[in-house]
């Protein structure tokens, strides 16, 4: 399956692409280009870890709004016996372990990178507008995976910014800008289009509705169908949420993300395997 | 309805459920779910509202993207002379 694609990608058991040589070192240039962004606008970068605490994503409505695309960190009970009666009788032929008593479950893989930045900021009362970075691996379940454009876990870099409505529109369309400028420089066919985010059982989420009437994520769009970032405006939702104050209000939020292992795809299949033929980054 | 008597009826649902807006900062052009004065709950419940009002169902082609972005918005779309004609 590697070989479709190019020949720095393999592809095993754990649905998310092994990269090597060159693709890696056009992953570094894009996020590099990335990271130059946010420090053009003084972002600050953070590094938050792979796990994020359930407790935190309940205050999102995560669990009623994406429990499909969980990935939960899970430990064994502590009891001896307990810990002796793994089942792995059917691990080579069907993949699966089977597992005795669990301890609570109090945490999940990260399944978007900006999730950690409203948490952080919690309780706080912003004097100025706030950019933040962050990169993160994220995991989500699919119904399928492919090579790059549908991974379990999978590389995200994040732009954030915490502020009043104004300051977080004019970030949102100064980056439209930006990218505009970037995809028509190097010659990468993106298109820009109004999204939902994938909700569970969404005919009866409001928030579905909501996003239906008044969109606030707005993907690049490579290839007609492949989004390979998106630019969000979350209006006051994660302000709220997490006591995050601006002008003694709820603080508005918003981001662009980038999806790196979509940004290899993209770049694979309309400039071709061969590194030479890549655009300057 | 007419447009005067659904504008008031709508005013005063929006001052008694949304959040951090008054009778001084509410205004017909008020982003209510950009600002989120209105969440995406109380969406379904304005969209109630707006059917009695109207004594009638909205139709999914009548609901687009900024149809409820403020209160000029939900008047022209759902309570324009045109429609009632």
């Amino acid at each position: 399956m590697n070989a479709e694609l190019h020949p720095d990608i393999s592809w095993g058991l754990s649905k998310a692409a092994t990269l090597k040589g060159s693709l890696l070192v056009l992953q570094r240039a894009l996020d590099n280009r990335f990271l130059s962004w946010a420090g053009e606008i003084n972002a600050e970068e953070y590094q938050f870890p792979r796990l994020i605490a359930a407790a935190h994503l309940d205050k999102i409505d995560y669990f009623a709004s994406f429990p499909h695309l969980a990935t939960f960190a899970v430990t064994l009970g502590r009891d001896p016996e307990n810990l002796a009666a793994i089942d792995t009788s059917a691990i080579q032929s069907a993949g699966a372990v089977g597992l005795p008593n669990l301890q609570p479950v109090t945490h999940v893989l990260t399944p978007a990178a900006c999730y950690h930045v409203y948490p952080h900021f919690s309780g706080n009362s912003l004097e100025r507008k706030l950019v933040v970075t962050t990169r993160n691996t994220c995991f989500r379940c699919e119904s399928h995976y492919n090579p790059l454009r549908r991974q379990w876990s999978f590389e995200m870099r994040e732009i954030v910014v915490l502020g009043n409505m104004e300051e977080v529109t004019s970030f949102i369309a100064s980056f439209r800008t930006r990218l505009e400028a970037f995809f028509h420089s190097i010659g990468l066919p993106v298109g820009w289009e109004a999204a939902t985010d994938p909700f569970f059982n969404p005919s009866s989420n409001p928030k579905y509705l909501a996003q239906k009437l008044d969109p606030v994520k707005t993907e690049m769009i490579y290839g007609g169908s492949l989004a390979i970032g998106s630019v969000n405006f979350h209006r006051n939702y994660f302000g709220e949420a997490f006591s995050i104050e601006r002008d003694g209000e709820p603080a508005f939020t918003g981001c662009v993300a980038f999806g790196l292992e979509r940004w290899l795809y993209a770049f694979i299949d309309h400039f071709g395997a061969n590194p030479s033929d890549w655009p300057t980054l | 309805m007419d447009r005067e008597t659904a504008h008031t009826r709508l005013r005063e649902w929006i001052l008694r459920h949304g959040k951090s807006i008054d009778e001084a900062t509410l205004t017909d052009e008020t982003p209510i779910m950009e600002k989120r004065v209105i969440t995406s709950l109380q969406l379904m419940d304005l969209i109630l509202l707006i059917e009695s009002m109207r004594s009638a169902s909205l139709q999914q082609e009548q609901i687009a993207p900024g149809s409820f972005r403020n209160m000029t918005a939900i008047l022209d779309n759902f309570f324009s002379e045109a429609l009632a004609a």
